[in-house]
């Protein structure tokens, strides 16, 4: 159950501003992986196995014409997991035929490469089942990007099954503000100059009540509770930081984008014992705007929080 | 509102009701300047193989005016596109609520809305606010749980 993870694993997500608004704030990403394998890695495969299994309509969706771009995330992702975490997995390749041995996990899979009737399920699906990241394919064409395969067990709150298909600006368009400026235009453009070779990365952030990883669009009515039973007394506890990292990675062959979301969460006592942490976050939330505080799903315990910041600021 | 096309060699009207009025002043200006018309009013679904003939006999130059409630008017345009005419050759006019669908962001579900902001869900009972995120796939928008 307990998804948060050590404070000295967590991905930060503010840079030097203590103001926080929407941008393009997609830095390189080096060293080029794409997962990150943590101390929650067979706790977390077993949630989203559990979840893909009872859920198969909400967690996975492709269209037939990503099968190419599957194979090729699936070729990078077993590729990486061997390369940066050789004690945990090995990938031995002998021409088409591959063998992929999840050590940590106690399992191994011989298959085709590029034969989809030697694997029992789609590529996309298969790999996603070996890491703790969800994975998005966007594939490229006519100028644009859209949404056409994917596996989704830890959504912040949002829909793949809903989602499937659309173009990148459409997927945004609940959003407020992310059409302003042309800010969904510029990061589509951006996006779409990405090279192989060359990812790049972000941090996206939330509060949440509770530590659900599985925060999914559709079981919204039962997680959504917890925030109306966020108190002064529980709010160190119940309240956590919610960090999604996500990388950008261009497929050579088919020239689609895969997408890769690892989530993090630490609860606000957790974070907050790291001072700098508590002053800059503290700042943040005073000053965020209604219109995110709102479209995160904050402001029913924005006042709470922010008190409770406050009293430890006191406290140092 | 329907606008009167110049220069049309023949006018098609049809509506699926006797008292619908929102074609009659186009039918006073095509008698005014001479134009040839007809005006069916189709108020049985049934009567579709009879629509079928009548747009497939009509020659290049005919422009279609069709009235009458979304369902109908829908059904309408199919069958005119299937016999050839374009967005190009007709114009439409929806009487009375226009239904868009909705998909329960809890259980997947469709239901048809039309200009309320909150609908229960009929499959599973859930109240969802309507909303204008958009899927072109399903053809429908998102329905979400709002906590109060
Ligand atoms: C290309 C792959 C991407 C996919 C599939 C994707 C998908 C999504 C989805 C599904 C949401 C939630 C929307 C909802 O409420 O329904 C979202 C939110 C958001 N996305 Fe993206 N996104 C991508 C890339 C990016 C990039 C590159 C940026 C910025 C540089 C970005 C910025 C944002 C922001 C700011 C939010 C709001 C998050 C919040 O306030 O918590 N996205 N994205
Ligand atoms: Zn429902």
């Amino acid at each position: 159950m307990a998804s948060t993870e050590k404070i000295s694993a967590f991905p930060y997500p503010f840079v030097e501003n203590n103001v926080y608004r929407y941008s393009n704030n997609a830095i390189p990403l080096n060293p080029p992986i794409a997962i990150e394998v943590t101390d929650s890695y067979i706790e977390e495969l077993n949630l989203k196995r559990g979840l893909l299994k009872m859920h198969p309509k909400r967690c996975f969706h492709s269209e037939p014409h990503t099968m190419d771009a599957q194979w090729e995330a699936l070729d990078l992702i077993l590729n990486q997991l061997a390369e940066y975490y050789p004690e945990k997995f090995k990938l031995v390749t002998n021409g088409g035929h591959w063998i992929f041995n999840n050590l940590h996990k106690g399992e191994k899979q011989s298959f085709t490469f590029g034969d989809p009737t030697t694997l029992d399920r789609e590529p996309l699906d298969f790999v996603g089942r070996h890491v703790q990241e969800d994975l998005i394919l966007m594939m490229q064409r006519d100028g644009d990007l859209f949404l056409d395969a994917g596996q989704l067990c830890f959504p912040a709150n949002w829909s793949l099954y809903f989602d499937a298909g659309m173009s990148f600006k459409e997927i945004h368009t609940p959003i407020p503000g992310f059409q302003s400026a042309s800010l969904d235009e510029r990061i589509l453009q951006f996006l779409m100059r990405i090279e192989a070779g060359s990812p790049w990365w972000r941090k996206n952030w939330s509060l949440m009540a509770g530590n659900r990883l599985d925060t999914s669009l559709e079981t919204f009515a039962e997680w959504g509770q917890a925030r109306k039973k966020v108190t002064k007394e529980n709010v160190g506890e119940l309240v956590h930081l919610r960090v999604e990292v996500q990388k950008l990675f261009r497929l050579p062959k088919s020239n689609g984008i895969l997408f890769t979301i690892h989530t993090h969460m630490l609860p606000l006592e957790q974070f907050i014992k790291h001072t700098p942490w508590l002053e800059q976050f503290s700042s943040i939330l005073q000053e965020l705007p209604d219109f995110i505080a709102d479209y995160k799903g904050i402001s029913l315990y924005r006042e709470v929080v922010l008190e409770y910041l406050e009293k430890e600021l006191e406290k140092r | 509102m329907f606008s009167y096309v110049e220069g049309k060699r023949k006018l098609l009207f049809c509506t699926d009701s006797e008292v619908d009025r929102n074609l009659y002043i186009l039918v006073r200006q095509a008698l005014d300047e001479n134009v040839t018309f007809e005006f069916h009013i189709l108020e049985e679904e049934s009567e579709e193989s009879f629509v079928n003939q009548w747009f497939h006999k009509q020659k290049m130059g005919a422009y279609l005016y069709i009235s009458g409630k979304e369902d109908f008017v829908k059904r309408i345009k199919d069958v005119a596109m299937m016999a050839g005419f374009t967005e190009h050759d007709m114009q439409s006019l929806i009487n009375g609520p226009v239904k868009k669908k909705l998909i329960c962001c809890t259980c997947h579900g469709v239901n048809e809305v039309s200009d309320q902001t909150h609908v229960v869900c009929v499959h599973c009972g859930q109240e969802l606010e309507v909303s204008d995120h958009y899927s072109r796939r399903l053809d429908a928008y998102l329905g979400y749980v709002t906590i109060k």
